[in-house]
């Protein structure tokens, strides 16, 4: 077709899109003048003028129909079609409020909580992350194979950062970024800071810039931290100087080292780490004390596994250039959005499949009440189709409505969901939600293109049905048949499906919240190897310039630890260097005497603690065998170790753990005796943390890079928090000057990180609660509409001498029946559904028997009453009114 | 029904309308009933053209400019919408009926041929 004739058909067809009614009246007028010389003709071949009128008349045939077909030429009439169907539903439905907003509430209802998930798994899987071209940034890290085969990776060591800052040819830049806590004081109070050490490249890698200020010059950034400057979170900005953009060059004071103010991100910013304080540094291949983020943006074309070919390639030369390189070590890279989400969330997953069955349940609730509405509009439909309006006009007219209905529902949902999702974000899982400043889970296009889309399925889903059920009706009405809508075996086989189709999607429901709760249950009443109830931590970190890495350290903490035993109302003190609830983490590489040094064994890793003699004490652990440390294990004695029981199992399966070897798989690192095994504590919250532990004392290892940061374990004797003054008093009395921070119970750390499980099982139930009441409303409605139909039936049989009993059994058993059906589907569908999800989510555990058994009998007794108000109401009828009744 | 061969037909052959129509109104400018009437006429009652394809017939036609309309009076002086062909219409009309030609014509040789 060429491009002269489209405009020509675009131009005719936007006039008589906007002279709409100027085509109406001609059409009109021509179909007038089209009678007048007809009747004429006819007239003239000597016809009367009655006949000749009736004669033409016969000859123009329905005129709305005619209308209608030259309407349909082109698409302006097709919208203004669509546009009448559109008002004249509207005026019906504000005609009949009864139906129309119990419809719109639970259309609101349902996608609304769609719309909320939704918008959650957007902003973590869809939203670009907010840097610029996220894709090509890959993250890389150190791996290593243990014994079991399965890869554990870790932040890089310098020589390696060193190594692929210098040889990545893949990447167009790449940026190292290291973390540690310092105090920064000044001001009113000290306060603890993430700080991120911070190496060239992050310009050009992340291409996030200050909004405030400037970034690093290259001099700066060449210059390390001796260049005194730093770049401050927006957070801290508001927080210590008001956001005034003259504190641009205030100096900071963190520990011993003052930096000036340069600039600062922008707010929500605070990647990696939850960073405030962003300060330049140079990588010294030497260096042995920190590990690093490495990040890479990829020269453009070049795909994450061509990267990783390269990274292979890398690999071989970093172990040739260094020969104590564990055999099973690799260079790994990730994408950034696969480092920040978990994409086997569970979470997430279960909680989206949910307000799915949500919405398909309201959905036929919605088709349930069209169905009963369309019995009381039989008539209309009747003399719409007698007067011409062909099948598929009717059904369009029906399915506008429902659609109609829907969007209203839509756009109410989607004020709900708005509401529903400042308390749904904490289920964004933190590291995107807090670090980039994608907290809020906002209303963007994709999310609204999300609402449209499925408010107009949902209307079409709720529609069809019914649509198809009332045209083919009316039509055999007007053919001469004498069903209509809602009478008649079509029908009730059309509401007895519904029964059982809502009957099964909510036991789907209440079985998948079932499954959350006991998931929520189980992590909550896990073992956690330890007790957390009177137990208080507080977290300090020896500043390094009054007490470097050493001796002093070992003494500053022996100190406190003796000055806190003191005071009254305290059982015992101990001290880590990770709170196993806290969320931080540090893990070893460690290496078993005795086996072969090529074994890949020598890289396996465990979890890391540098612990004072009274720690699992304090914290209840159970001491399984051996000996605990004392004061005396340090750096003059010779190591020891105490295992955890699951690392003890492992590398000792069938021997006396007692007395064997054990050292970091580093070169020249010292052995280490084992003197104990003590009981596992449940501290994994990622997958891939290991399960295994070792404790070294503190005294012993007081110079090396993990003696940083210390959690004391507090136990009291009644409520912890209590004695936190005294606590800080007492600490005070040995260093006034020393920082501390993050005084909390313990079991209030247990049910934070439980925050984002418990809420997830709180939605699950609402989700299935709603459900029921859906279900319990869909099957209310369609015996009591059975009831009214059998109206006369009913009185029949009593006037017989039906018994009430009789009756009510009567009503009851047709609901149940249906009820039961449902349910047997309802809960094979659940066990299948299950399978699936188990077979690829860990986190999903198998199905006991028990929750869908409450489930069933939860449902069931909603049925029952359901159908038992209206079976009652049956029972109650006075037989003579009843055969009366029209 | 019974019959044992089909009545006459007096329906068009599907999508010849808009042919037809071309045709009459590139004789002279006409209104609808006209149309139907000459349609009638020249096939000496072969065809008969139904007002409700008329009509869509025109506004499709239109709509493709390959007719135009305005209001005039008619013969018995009464106002009428008047349809004209323009000048790709007439393109159309002869590229339509070389085509109908050249295919009869092959429809005739088949079913000669048989």
């Amino acid at each position: 077709m060429s491009v002269t004739t489209v405009l020509q058909k675009l131009r005719s067809d936007l006039g008589a899109f906007f002279r709409w009614q100027r085509h109406e009246n001609d059409l009109d007028e021509e179909l007038r003048a089209y009678l007048e010389s007809s009747i004429a003709a006819h007239v003239k071949r000597g016809a009367s003028p009655d006949e000749a009128e009736r004669a033409a008349r016969i000859g123009l045939g329905s005129v709305a129909a005619l209308k209608e077909d030259v309407r349909a030429v082109g698409w302006s009439g097709h919208v203004h079609m669509l546009w009448q169907d559109l008002r004249f539903g509207l005026r019906l439905l504000r005609r009949s409020p009864g139906f129309a907003v119990p419809v719109i509430l639970t259309l609101a209802l349902g996608i609304g909580g769609n719309t909320a998930i939704f918008s959650l798994v957007n902003t973590v899987f869809f939203r670009p992350l907010p840097l610029s071209d996220p894709d090509r940034v890959l993250r890389l890290l150190d791996s290593a194979r243990g014994p079991d085969g399965h890869r554990r990776t870790f932040g890089m060591h310098s020589q390696n950062v060193d190594a692929v800052q210098r040889d990545g040819r893949v990447f167009e830049s790449i940026v190292s970024l290291s973390g540690q806590n310092l105090t920064l004081t000044g001001g009113d109070a000290p306060e603890r800071v993430q700080v991120v050490y911070r190496s060239a490249g992050w310009l050009p890698t992340l291409a996030v810039r200050p909004v405030v200020g400037r970034d690093f010059s290259p001099d700066e950034e060449r210059e390390g931290i001796d260049s005194g400057v730093a770049i401050v979170s927006y957070a801290l900005w508001q927080r210590r100087y008001g956001g005034d953009s003259s504190s641009l060059g205030t100096t900071i004071q963190l520990e011993d080292r003052s930096f000036a103010i340069v600039g600062v991100f922008p707010p929500g910013f605070s990647f990696p780490y939850e960073a405030e304080v962003w300060i330049p540094f140079a990588v010294d291949a030497s260096d042995r004390a920190r590990d690093f983020a490495v990040f890479g943006r990829l020269r453009k074309g070049v795909t994450p596994q061509q990267a990783q070919q390269d990274l292979d390639r890398l690999t071989a030369e970093i172990k040739e250039q260094y020969p104590e390189t564990a055999p099973g070590y690799a260079v790994t890279s990730i994408t950034l959005r696969d480092n920040l989400v978990d994409h086997q969330d569970a979470t997430m997953l279960t909680l989206l499949c949910s307000v799915g069955f949500l919405l398909l349940l309201a959905s036929i609730n919605v088709a349930n009440l069209v169905v009963a509405r369309s019995v009381s509009r039989a008539r209309e439909f009747t003399i719409r189709a007698a007067l011409g309006a062909n099948r598929w006009r009717q059904f369009r007219q029906m399915l506008t409505e429902t659609v109609l209905l829907a969007l209203i529902g839509g756009a109410a949902g989607l004020l709900l969901a708005e509401w529903l999702t400042t308390f749904l974000a904490t289920l964004i899982p933190s590291s995107i939600g807090e670090q980039l400043g994608m907290a809020n889970a906002g209303m963007d296009r994709r999310v609204l293109a999300f609402t449209v889309v499925v408010s107009v399925l949902t209307g079409i889903v709720a529609g069809i049905v019914p649509a198809f059920a009332s045209t083919n009706a009316a039509q055999s009405l007007k053919d001469g048949g004498r069903s209509s809508v809602g009478d008649g075996p079509a029908s009730h086989r059309l509401l007895n499906a519904f029964i059982v189709a809502q009957t099964a999607l909510a036991v789907v429901l209440l079985v998948g919240a079932g499954l959350m709760l006991q998931n929520f249950q189980r992590l909550q009443h896990r073992a956690l190897g330890f007790d957390p109830r009177a137990l208080l931590t507080v977290e300090f970190t020896p500043a390094a310039a009054n007490y470097p890495p050493g001796t002093r350290r070992a003494q500053l903490l022996h100190r406190v630890i003796d000055e806190i035993e003191r005071l009254p109302g305290i059982s015992s003190v101990g001290a880590t260097t990770v709170n196993p609830l806290g969320g931080g983490d540090w893990s070893a590489p460690v290496e078993i005497d005795g086996h072969p040094p090529a074994s890949a064994t020598d890289a396996y890793t465990v979890n890391h603690r540098l612990v004072s003699p009274a720690l699992l004490q304090s914290m209840r652990i159970p001491m399984i065998r051996g000996r605990q440390f004392t004061w005396e294990d340090d750096e003059r004695r010779p190591g020891v170790a105490i295992v955890s029981s699951d690392m003890a199992r492992r590398y000792w399966p069938d021997q006396d753990p007692l007395g064997k070897r054990i050292r970091i798989a580093r070169p020249n690192s010292p052995w280490l005796t084992v003197v104990g095994v003590a009981g596992n504590v449940s501290d994994a919250r990622d997958p891939g943390d290991p399960p295994e532990t070792w404790y070294l004392p503190y005294a012993q290892q007081a110079s090396a890079a993990a003696a940083q940061t210390v959690h004391l374990m507090i136990r009291a004797d009644a409520d912890p928090l209590a004695l936190a003054a005294d606590i800080k008093r007492a600490i005070g009395r040995i260093d006034p000057a020393l920082a501390i921070y993050g005084v909390s119970p313990m079991d209030t750390f247990f049910s934070l990180t439980l925050k984002r499980e418990r809420l997830g099982a709180a939605a699950m139930g609402a989700f299935a609660a709603f459900g029921l009441l859906l279900a319990a409303m869909g099957v209310y409605a369609v015996i009591a509409f059975a009831v009214l139909q059998r109206t006369q039936e009913i009185g029949l049989r009593m006037a017989l001498g039906a018994e009430r009993r009789t009756i009510v059994g009567m009503v009851l058993t047709r609901g149940l029946r249906l009820g039961l059906i449902g349910l047997a589907i309802g809960a094979a569908g659940a066990v299948g559904l299950n399978r699936v999800l188990v077979g690829f989510l860990a986190e999903i555990t198998p199905l006991e028997p028990a929750i869908i058994l409450v489930a069933a009998a939860v449902l069931l007794a909603c049925i029952f009453m359901a159908c038992y108000v209206p079976a009652r109401r049956a029972a109650r009828l006075d037989p003579l009114a009843a055969l009366r009744s029209e | 029904m019974k019959a044992d061969t089909p009545p006459p037909t007096r329906a068009l052959v599907q999508g010849t309308l808009d042919m037809l129509v071309l045709r009459v109104l590139a004789l002279q400018p006409m209104h609808g009933y006209g149309v139907t009437q000459r349609i009638e006429q020249v096939s000496q009652g072969t065809f008969e053209v139904q007002p409700g394809s008329l009509f869509p017939a025109f506004r499709r036609l239109e709509r493709e400019g390959l007719v135009k309309s305005d209001w005039r009076a008619t013969e018995n002086n009464r106002r009428a919408k008047y349809y004209r062909i323009t000048d790709s219409g007439k393109r159309r009309l002869k590229a339509e009926t070389e085509d109908w030609e050249r295919q009869t014509l092959a429809i005739r040789r088949i079913l000669a041929g048989t």
